[in-house]
């Protein structure tokens, strides 16, 4: 058992059950929630429930530990890439419609 | 052309192959060309102006003027040419301007050939065509657009001359085009007259049924020769032992199919009537004196095609001389002055194509000549009567004109004794001409309804004479007081078309009386030389007192007794008309009546036409329609409608909602993710 795992949980089922439930949550929030800004939470809230099963593999199998941890700073940036263009992006359309609900943006079915 | 194998050209055309060097006349033959299409560039252009602003003159001048400087050109080239003098020699002169077409294979020259039979050409285009231009001014002085008519006319004499100067085919069909063109334009010269526009159309249209023969012609002769040059196709063409990939009667007919268009023969020949909407001197330039006699001239150039390819002559003979008796039998009744002579043209029409059917070559191209020349004095003629008698055409309302205006009078009278045929006048010799060789060549049938015809001819030409100028005077009242002769302009080229009326058979033609070769025949012998002997006639001596004197006693017999009985019923000078054996005849019963009826009815040709082509091609063309619309159309509607429907129920799914893609991307996610599962999961 590795060291960093001490005082915490020692089951790696515990931890995905846990990425499950958040990954639930996000996806649950993405397409139920109308407004654009909640969308985008929920959307980092799927990224990071998928970082931490990764995490949690890297942790509990040490052949995998190097390749996780690169892959969970990749969906990082990732991360942080995408929500910085979607939210300039939803800015963008909110100052044209006027509203954060995606709803109203039908554009495309014109 | 040296694509070319250069044995056959240096072997066949030796003579051309070292080109005489043309000197002067290598830009006197293509300023003829040039001058009337500068004429009509320059009246088109700047024609309206000058007359609105200096008067009719100013308008006139330039064209008439070139007219004028093309005919003195035209007669400087003629004599030589005729002559076969250097540089023309007897093979003609070529002169190339340029080439045309480069592409590959496919070379055209745009230049000119001259020989003896281009001169002859040129003789009556341009003689006629000046003496027209002149009259013209006469006869359009009433009318606003002036500029315009000189303007057509110049542009049809460039068209005229670029027909009869070409060295090859590409060109003269360009000219045969612009001819139909020009034509179109004058015949609809009043085009505010819906008689006039509808003629000027079916001109147009019923031309075009021969041109597109013509034009498949000369692909057949590309195809078979590999050059457009007119001379070295024709040598190619008749080269012995050669095979051809399309044979020559197919290619013969098809170009005849051209000169039946344009030369109105049966049955294309329902357009030359109705062309007489057309001003008069239009009517003599264009539908008397050159244009229709373009079929003519092409079969006379294409003389070695139609040689090797007999039953095409037979063809040629046989539409010739049937629409020489069917048009002279419709001239019997008409009553229109004019129509009466257009169908007159179309009955010397088909005895030129008769003369070339069987093998008279010479004497088509001398009465092509002598034709010209008396039918433009007729047709002028008839419009100086018309003129006189203010725009009234019907021969109905004339009668008793011979003394008011006399010059008119006595130089239609010259035209009618030399379209008769009796002798000394022009006519007589080159019809005389036709029929002897007609007979000589054993067309029998040629010949005899040839002579029935000359018979017909004599009559309703003095049937014109009589009820125009004769008997008692049938004009309105209102005009009768303020009949006048013309103005000099249109009484000059009466007499000047008068003298070669007269003079130019025997000029021409005499020789062969005298036992000699006639002047015509020395100067095309080098053209026809070729085709005498493919086809094996041997050149006879002339027997005054053997079987020619009696075919010329003959054919003299048959124009008096056709000339006398018109003199009998429709009078002569103070002789007035026998009204009542006229009347009985027309209002006669039986076979008479039909013929009478069949005569005044044109045979019904516009009627066959108007069942043929207007009421069943117009069912067939419906059914196309109906066809096209229905299958063609509701066949690619349907497929066009498929697509729309189906794109129409399948854009629902399409909400433009980005949370529904979303929950598409979700389950189809857990879809992927759960048969992934259930497929690893099973048992192995």
């Amino acid at each position: 058992m590795l060291s960093i795992l001490n005082g915490i949980s020692q089951s790696l089922d515990a931890y995905l059950i846990l990425s499950g439930v958040l990954f639930a949550i996000g996806s649950f929030g993405f397409l139920a929630r109308r407004n654009a800004i909640s969308m985008l939470m929920s959307i980092e809230l799927m990224l990071n429930a998928v970082n931490l099963a990764i995490i949690a593999f890297g942790a509990f199998k040490l052949a995998l530990n190097v390749d996780a941890s690169v892959i969970a700073l990749i969906v990082m940036a990732a991360a942080a890439a995408e929500a910085t263009v979607g939210l300039a992006i939803v800015i963008a359309i909110y100052r044209n419609k006027k509203t954060p609900l995606v709803d109203e943006y039908d554009a495309m079915r014109q | 052309m040296h694509f070319l194998p250069s044995l056959i050209l240096a072997t066949e055309t030796g003579s051309q192959a070292v080109a005489a060097d043309p000197g002067m006349y290598g830009i006197l033959i293509p300023l003829i060309a040039l001058l009337p299409i500068l004429g009509f560039a320059f009246t088109a252009l700047f024609g309206r102006r000058l007359q609105a602003k200096l008067g009719r003159w100013a308008a006139e001048i330039v064209p008439v003027g070139l007219i004028i400087a093309v005919w003195v050109i035209a007669m400087v080239v003629v004599f030589p040419a005729l002559g076969h003098a250097e540089p023309f020699g007897e093979k003609g002169l070529d002169v190339k301007l340029w080439t045309w077409i480069p592409a590959g294979n496919f070379t055209v020259d745009l230049g000119f050939h001259v020989d003896a039979l281009t001169a002859a050409l040129l003789i009556v285009v341009t003689t006629i065509g000046m003496l027209v231009h002149i009259y013209s001014i006469g006869y359009m002085a009433h009318d606003k657009s002036t500029w315009r008519f000189f303007a057509y006319l110049n542009l049809f004499m460039f068209s005229m001359l670029i027909l009869v100067l070409a060295n090859n085919w590409l060109l003269v069909f360009g000219g045969w085009e612009l001819v139909g063109l020009s034509s179109y334009s004058l015949i609809g010269f009043w085009y505010h007259k819906r008689s006039a526009a509808l003629a000027a159309k079916k001109a147009f249209i019923v031309n075009r049924v021969g041109d597109v023969g013509f034009a498949l012609g000369i692909m057949a002769i590309f195809v078979n020769t590999g050059t457009m040059n007119i001379q070295e196709s024709l040598a190619r063409l008749t080269e012995p032992g050669a095979a051809f990939t399309i044979p020559l009667t197919i290619v013969a007919l098809l170009v005849f199919c051209g000169a039946m268009g344009k030369s109105a023969q049966f049955p294309l020949h329902v357009w030359l009537p109705d062309a007489m909407e057309g001003p008069t001197p239009v009517s003599a330039l264009i539908h008397a004196a050159t244009m229709v006699n373009a079929g003519v001239y092409l079969v006379a150039r294409a003389n070695p095609l139609f040689a090797s390819a007999q039953e095409a002559m037979v063809v040629v003979a046989a539409i010739g001389i049937f629409t020489a008796i069917l048009a002279a039998s419709i001239a019997f009744t008409q009553t229109d002055i004019k129509r009466v002579l257009a169908f007159s043209t179309l009955s010397q029409l088909g005895y030129m194509f008769a003369a070339l059917g069987v093998g008279a070559w010479t004497a088509a191209i001398f009465h092509l000549m002598t034709h010209g020349f008396f039918k433009g004095l007729l047709f002028l003629g008839s419009g100086s009567v018309i003129h006189a008698v203010h725009d009234e055409q019907d021969m109905n309302r004339m009668g008793a004109l011979w003394r008011k205006i006399p010059i008119t009078h006595l130089t239609m009278l010259i035209g009618t004794i030399a379209i008769a045929g009796i002798p000394v006048f022009a006519g007589f010799f080159s019809k005389d001409e036709i029929l002897g060789e007609a007979f000589k060549n054993q067309f029998y049938w040629v010949w005899a309804i040839g002579l029935v015809v000359a018979v017909m001819t004599a009559f309703y030409m003095w049937r014109l004479m009589g009820k125009t100028f004769y008997g008692t005077s049938r004009v309105d009242p209102a005009v009768e007081p303020k009949i006048h002769e013309s103005a000099w302009q249109m009484t000059l080229p009466l007499i000047l078309l008068a003298i070669p009326s007269m003079l130019l058979g025997l000029v021409l033609g005499g020789g062969t009386f005298l036992g000699q070769e006639s002047l015509i025949g020395g100067w095309l012998k080098p053209v026809f030389e070729q085709s005498e002997e493919i086809m094996g006639r041997a050149a006879e001596p002339f027997q005054l007192f053997g079987i020619d004197g009696f075919l010329v006693v003959l054919s003299v017999a048959a124009a008096l007794a056709g000339l006398l009985s018109g003199i009998y019923l429709f009078g002569i000078f103070r002789r007035p008309v026998q009204q009542d054996k006229v009347d009985a005849i027309s209002n006669a019963n039986g076979a008479t009546k039909f013929l009478y009826r069949a005569s005044l009815n044109k045979w019904w040709f516009d009627e066959l036409n108007d069942l043929l082509f207007i009421r069943l091609g117009g069912r067939l063309a419906a059914f196309l329609w109906w066809f096209d619309r229905t299958i063609v159309d509701g066949t690619v509607n349907a497929i066009g409608g498929v697509t729309r429907d189906a794109g129409g129920g399948l854009r629902r799914i399409q909400t433009g909602r980005v949370q529904n893609y979303a929950l598409g991307i979700a389950i189809g996610l857990i879809v992927m993710a759960g048969s992934f599962l259930v497929i690893v999961g099973q048992p192995r």
